[in-house]
């Protein structure tokens, strides 16, 4: 039950962005793609003021004026320099990532220990399910503002803004300014949008430098939904359809979740959606004067959809009364895929088939912050013994929603900073997990042995990323052990901006790349070994997987490990023990290695103290490395 | 009603079906018309399928029966039922058109009749010409005023020359009407003069064309500031008749020179436009030098004045290092021709080549006149009349 | 009432497709004067409506209305003083709204609108009695869209729209060009009553010879960017659409004038 009132309650808060997408793209005929990020600042401005101590309700007006400050801007560049409206819209919400991340000051902040409008209901709930007693509160103030919107636009005022979209020519022969009625509706829109944000990040506990992605499509396909079910004049019905087409549109979400959908297809599937409902709109069959014969099309439209949905996923298996395993991903990176191939194979091992006599339930929210919490609701529906969040994004979903079932976490850098626990040992009760940051100390030591002396290294991270930024405040602490040492740092915003870092980089004559755990440069290694084979500089790294690749010498965690870890965590679980009593672990397996063809490219010699040391080595293009298993792992 | 154009020996037939009556007269009357108008002008219609005929159709034969009789030719009906034959004796008309019983009780000599000429035909340039020649002795040329003024310092009264309508037949020059250089001084412009009737369009804005018709008792003078007169008799008529394209006047003008015996002749123009090219002046051009072309100068930028009667005079050399100097001067630089033309509104005439000079009077005193202008060689011509006069200018 | 000094408007300049809309055009415009232009395609007679109404500005000159000087000011500042109707009978009206609505936006013509409401029912009833002063049985329409109107229909609102609160000056871009005879003959009717009955200052561009004739009291005609007849009502009821039509065709001639051309033509002459 809880998935679908948490769908409504969810549709219900982004409600308040379609109203803003239904005046810029109804109203103006403007596709304001600025929403993608100011979505996020509205998130990012209340959570941060949350955090300062201010009050949840009051912070709501400060994301809508900031959000409003970053929709003026949009519509300034759209009027006053002529740009089309989504190049100025792309470029604000570019800009805003930036400023977004400025706000946050890291890419993340976890409101679980803070009050939120949630908390506050919480407070003064009669004893009802708490998901049931947010609907009704919400209920009542989306109809409060559903009343008051639609006043609005009927006002003198609204009116000119609704003809300033219908006919600017005419509007200005009226005296009518359309730049500034233009501006002011981008930068009203933007301000609902902030508002949404800002409740958004509240409902689920955090706001996240990714969770705008998207935001123009879900709205406008809001937006599209209601105005197919209620093709009506009236300010009043057409608002009121934007608000249901809301709710559609994230009841829509839960229940291909809820049929088993594979979560690979959830994009693709909103994009067709989207097309599909346009393309409807504008055929003849939803043009039809029967509301009935309009609504039964759209609800086969749907059902199409949904039915297509099932036929192409695979995820559905059908089981016996087993052990229930939810599996959720934040993305499909290979630091994703590699613990969650981890915790597959030694799940396995321990005597747990997924099909036979367990289920595994995986889902994955593609990268969309704010879809982790409605998986986190889909496995809950499915009643899930155990669940396993990989990845900091997932497991802060799951911590704030799961309260009676045991969330297992994997790939989590610091499970500290999004309030899991305070210690390894003292934490919240139903929660348990792997974690670690990356040996940095380690790597440089083993730095200094190969290049003793005074020297000058370099590093690339993006500082977008929670794990990261972790990551290089150990790196600067641990470089206080070496004086001897100075640090050359470049922060990059993605993975085309590496290659340049490392240019960079190797014109400041550094010695060596040492790269800290990072996934942007992760995924753009290539770039640097680029720069080190041309320029002869060795890459060292934290990054156990990459060895192969190009790089000189690694140290540290394979992230299949951690999905090994967290399947014997699960096991321990599973026959018994309480999460309170388990404490958090930390990865146990150290991949040392070196690269012999890297070492002779760039003639390196190594000593015999690092070859005795180094257990996995490529020697003439071949990779050598001892097995990794549960047993070895018990020996360390 | 509708018509069924049939032959019928060398004659066309058009025979009528059905009634006759107020819807479909003006039909009826409309197709007459194109009839006329391309130059048939005894028209045979078989009423043979007629069942009805009101007082409109009646009014319709009497009309077109009219205005052919002035150009010679007649309306000929066939076949006439009695009930349409009554409404004809009713009226009375029945002895004012000719009717056959049926169509082999036509005369074959119908129509070729009363003084039939036979006159010789060619074809040049795929136009149709008919050629009525005689013997006669060169006519008289006679120039006045000076043209050269005309692009140096402008006339003045001095230059205005009187001359009497009675001694030109035909003429053309830049003249004006009225008595008092002060009166006419402003009115000069472009002036033809067609068998002593003398027409001219004033170089002024919104002019109206000024015209004299000749009598013998005139005692006014036509005011010249330059022109020539050209008096005699043709020696040579041509009738062409184009069927689809228009023949340039150059090519008209050509087989004109042909036909004429002496190097300057002069010819008369009778003719259906088929767009013309033409100038003409809109100021006077006395005591004034324009600086400016456009401002003293109207001229045609594409062919215009299409369908229209045309009425032309002038003269033509063919080797003009001949001429006299005095001679010479009366041609553009550009050539061999000086033509003036009076643009008429579209009427029909006679296109019997024996009834040419006949019909030069009746048009130029019957049709209204729109304007003068002088007539450039470029200009297209559909079918009519040029008379050619051989000119012995010593 | 409008004071046009030197006016120049230079299209696309120093490029290939340069246009010289306007070259030192110079008008006054007493006030009440109802004033007609017309001219040939690309005359400039629009560029100078436009310039008027602020749709666009000059590269130099001055434009004053009423003793004001407001060459730079863009259109919407000027709609207090200017109202406008378009040749275009989409460009005067909102299309999804109602007449009603539509109505309401002209009567605040120039002012400032607030979050407030307006349309009271004496307001509406004002309307109305409006409306129906048009003949066209829309007093009954007030809350249809104006989408379900025709051209004409449209035209006729955009007028009422236009004198709903009496302008100081009146632009009217050939408003009747896009209607059909019959139409466009109501129309011009209209135009004709609300300008005299309110005795606007007019300025209606046309493109037919007759109108231009047969309304106001002074005539304008443009060509090349340049004012090259202005004709009094005195001269202007003797005029004739063929006076008209010879003068355009004269200026046609005039600029086909090459020297080559005047040399053959004075050869072929004499």
């Amino acid at each position: 039950m809880d998935l679908w009132i948490g769908a409504i309650n969810l549709g219900i808060l982004f409600a308040f962005m379609a109203i803003g997408t239904f005046i810029t793209y109804k109203l103006y005929s403007f596709s304001d793609i600025t929403i993608d990020g100011t979505f996020t600042t509205g998130a990012a401005v209340g959570s941060i003021l949350i955090v300062n101590g201010w009050n949840p309700i009051l912070v709501l007006p400060v994301a809508f004026l900031v959000g409003s400050v970053a929709g003026f801007i949009t519509g300034f560049i759209h009027t006053r320099f002529k740009i089309e409206g989504l190049l100025a819209g792309i470029l604000v919400m570019t800009g805003l990532y930036s400023v977004n991340l400025h706000i946050m000051g890291k890419s993340n902040i976890p409101l679980l220990n803070s009050p939120t409008f949630i908390t506050m209901l919480s407070d003064i709930n009669p004893g009802m399910n708490m998901e049931l007693w947010t609907f009704i509160f919400l209920l009542l103030v989306i109809l409060i503002f559903w009343i008051l919107i639609s006043l609005f636009l009927k006002t003198d005022f609204g009116l000119t803004m609704r003809s300033t979209g219908n006919n600017p020519v005419m509007v200005a022969a009226q005296g009518v300014s359309v730049n500034h009625f233009k501006i002011f509706g981008i930068a009203f829109s933007n301000g609902l949008v902030g508002i949404s944000g800002a409740l958004v990040a509240q409902y689920q506990g955090f706001a996240d430098i990714g969770m705008g992605i998207g935001s123009i499509i879900f709205s406008l396909a809001s937006v599209i939904i209601g105005e197919a079910l209620f093709r009506h004049r009236s300010m009043f019905i057409m608002v009121l359809g934007v608000v249901i087409g809301s709710v559609i549109f994230r009841l829509a979400v839960a229940l291909a979740l809820h049929l088993g959908m594979n979560p690979n297809d959830l994009k693709i599937i909103t994009a067709v959606f989207v097309l599909l409902t346009i393309i409807a709109t504008k055929v003849t069959l939803l043009k039809h004067k029967n509301h009935l014969f309009r609504w039964l099309a759209l609800a086969c439209a749907i059902i199409l959809i949904v039915f297509f949905v099932i036929k192409i996923s695979s995820s559905s298996v059908k089981e016996k009364k087993t052990v229930k395993i939810g599996l959720l991903l934040a993305n499909q990176s290979s630091l994703m895929t590699n613990t969650r191939d981890g915790f597959y194979d030694e799940i396995k091992k321990m005597g747990y088939h997924p099909g036979e006599n367990c289920k595994i339930i995986e889902l994955n929210a593609e990268g969309d912050i704010p879809n982790n919490r409605t998986m986190v609701d889909h496995l809950l529906e499915e009643d899930v013994d155990i669940l396993v969040t990989v990845s900091t994004a997932s497991t802060q979903a799951a911590i704030q929603k799961v309260k009676n079932k045991p969330v297992v976490f994997a790939t989590v850098a610091n499970p500290f900073v999004i309030e899991a626990g305070k210690t390894d040992s003292i934490h919240l009760p139903n929660v348990t997990g792997v974690y670690g940051a990356a040996p940095v100390k380690e790597l440089l030591q083993i730095f200094t042995q190969l290049f003793p002396g005074p020297q000058k290294i370099g590093t690339i991270y993006n500082p977008a990323f929670p794990n990261t930024k972790v990551n290089l405040a150990e790196l600067e602490k641990m470089l206080t052990f070496f004086p001897l040492l100075s640090l050359e740092q470049v922060a990059v915003a993605g993975t085309n901006d590496v290659y340049q870092a490392a240019q960079a980089l190797g014109a400041k004559n550094i010695r060596a790349f040492v790269l800290i755990n990072d996934l942007t440069v992760f995924n753009s290694l290539e770039s640097i070994v680029k720069v080190s084979q041309r320029q002869k500089i060795p890459i060292f790294s934290n990054d156990a997987e990459r060895l192969q690749d190009g790089v000189l010498l690694v140290y540290g965690y394979e992230y299949y490990v951690s999905g090994m870890q967290a399947a014997h965590l699960v096991d321990r679980i599973l026959k018994g023990e309480k999460p309170a009593d388990i404490p958090f672990e930390k990865y146990k397996i150290i991949s040392y290695g070196v690269n012999y063809d890297v070492a002779r490219n760039l003639e390196i010699s190594i000593p015999d103290a690092i070859r005795r040391e180094a257990g996995i080595f490529v020697l003439n293009g071949k990779l050598t490395k001892p097995p990794l298993t549960l047993i070895k792992m018990q020996k360390q | 009603m509708d018509i069924v154009q049939t032959k019928w020996r060398s004659f066309d037939v058009f025979q009528v079906n059905g009634r006759i009556d107020g819807l479909s007269a003006a039909d009826l009357k409309h197709n007459l018309d194109q009839w006329a108008a391309s130059g048939l002008h005894t028209i045979f219609l078989d009423f043979s399928r007629v069942i009805f005929m009101s007082s409109a159709g009646l009014r319709v034969i009497i009309q077109t029966q009219k205005s052919l009789k002035i150009i010679g030719g007649e309306l000929i009906l066939i076949s006439v039922p009695p009930i349409v034959q009554e409404v004809f004796k009713i009226s009375g008309l029945h002895q004012f058109l000719k009717q056959f019983p049926d169509l082999s009780a036509i005369p074959d000599n119908l129509n070729h009749g009363n003084g039939k000429e036979k006159f010789i035909s060619f074809i040049s340039d795929g136009v149709q010409f008919e050629d009525k020649s005689q013997d006669c002795s060169p006519g008289q040329g006679v120039l006045f005023g000076c043209a050269d003024k005309l692009f140096s310092v402008g006339y003045k009264m001095e230059d205005n020359i009187a001359v009497n309508p009675g001694t030109i037949a035909y003429g053309a020059g830049l003249a004006a009407l009225g008595s008092g250089y002060e009166d006419f001084k402003s009115l000069y412009g472009e002036a033809i003069i067609i068998q002593h009737n003398f027409y001219s369009y004033p170089a002024v804005p919104r002019a109206s064309v000024d015209y004299s018709f000749y009598s013998e008792h005139a005692t006014y003078s036509l005011n010249f500031l330059y022109g020539f007169g050209i008096t005699g008799d043709f020696s040579t008529v041509l009738h062409f008749d184009t069927k689809e394209k228009p023949i340039s006047l150059q090519n008209l003008l050509h087989t004109a020179a042909q036909k004429a015996q002496t190097n300057v002749f002069g010819v008369v123009l009778l003719s259906q436009s088929g767009g013309l090219r033409w100038m003409h002046l809109k100021k006077s051009p006395i005591e004034q030098y324009q600086q400016n072309f456009s401002d003293w100068m109207n001229f045609s930028i594409e062919a215009e004045d299409i369908n229209k009667t045309i009425l032309a005079c002038g003269i033509v050399v063919k080797e003009k290092h001949k001429l006299s100097p005095q001679w010479q001067q009366i041609f553009p630089g550009d050539g061999g021709v000086h033509l003036h033309a009076a643009i008429l509104e579209n009427g029909l005439w006679c296109n019997k080549i024996q009834e040419f000079e006949k019909e030069l009077l009746r048009v130029a005193r019957n049709f209204e006149v729109e304007k003068v202008v002088h007539l450039l060689p470029s200009s297209q011509l559909k079918n009519g009349f040029i008379g050619i006069i051989n000119l012995d200018l010593d | 009432m409008i004071e046009v000094v030197e006016l120049n408007k230079t299209f696309n300049a120093g490029s290939p497709d340069e246009l010289v809309a306007l070259c030192n055009v110079s008008l006054s415009i007493r006030e009440h004067q109802f004033v007609t232009v017309i001219g040939t395609n690309g005359s400039g007679k629009s560029t100078l409506l436009n310039a008027m109404a602020g749709n666009l500005f000059p590269d130099s000159g001055i434009i004053k209305i009423a003793g004001e000087d407001v060459t730079r000011k863009p259109d919407y500042k000027r709609a207090g003083n200017i109202a406008r109707v378009f040749q275009n009978p989409y460009s005067g009206t909102a299309p999804g709204m109602t007449i009603a609505e539509n109505l309401l936006m002209a009567w605040f013509r120039g002012k400032k609108r607030y979050p407030v409401f307006s349309m009271s029912g004496k307001l509406k009833g004002f309307f109305r009695d409006q409306l129906a002063s048009l003949d066209m049985q829309l007093e009954n329409r007030m809350e249809n869209i104006i989408e379900t109107l025709s051209g004409g229909q449209r035209q006729a609102i955009t007028l009422l729209m236009a004198v709903l609160q009496t302008p100081q000056v009146l632009l009217l871009d050939e408003h009747t060009a896009a209607l059909d005879p019959k139409t466009a003959t109501q129309v011009i009717r209209l135009t004709e009553r609300f300008i005299s009955e309110n005795k606007i200052t007019t300025l209606m561009v046309t493109h037919s010879m007759k109108q231009a004739l047969e309304m106001g009291d002074r005539t304008i005609m443009m060509h090349h960017g340049k004012i090259i007849e202005d004709i009094e009502i005195k001269e202007k009821t003797k005029l004739t659409v063929e006076d008209l039509l010879a003068k355009f065709d004269d200026i046609r001639k005039r600029e086909k004038l090459t020297p080559q051309l005047i040399a053959t033509l004075k050869n072929q002459y004499i």
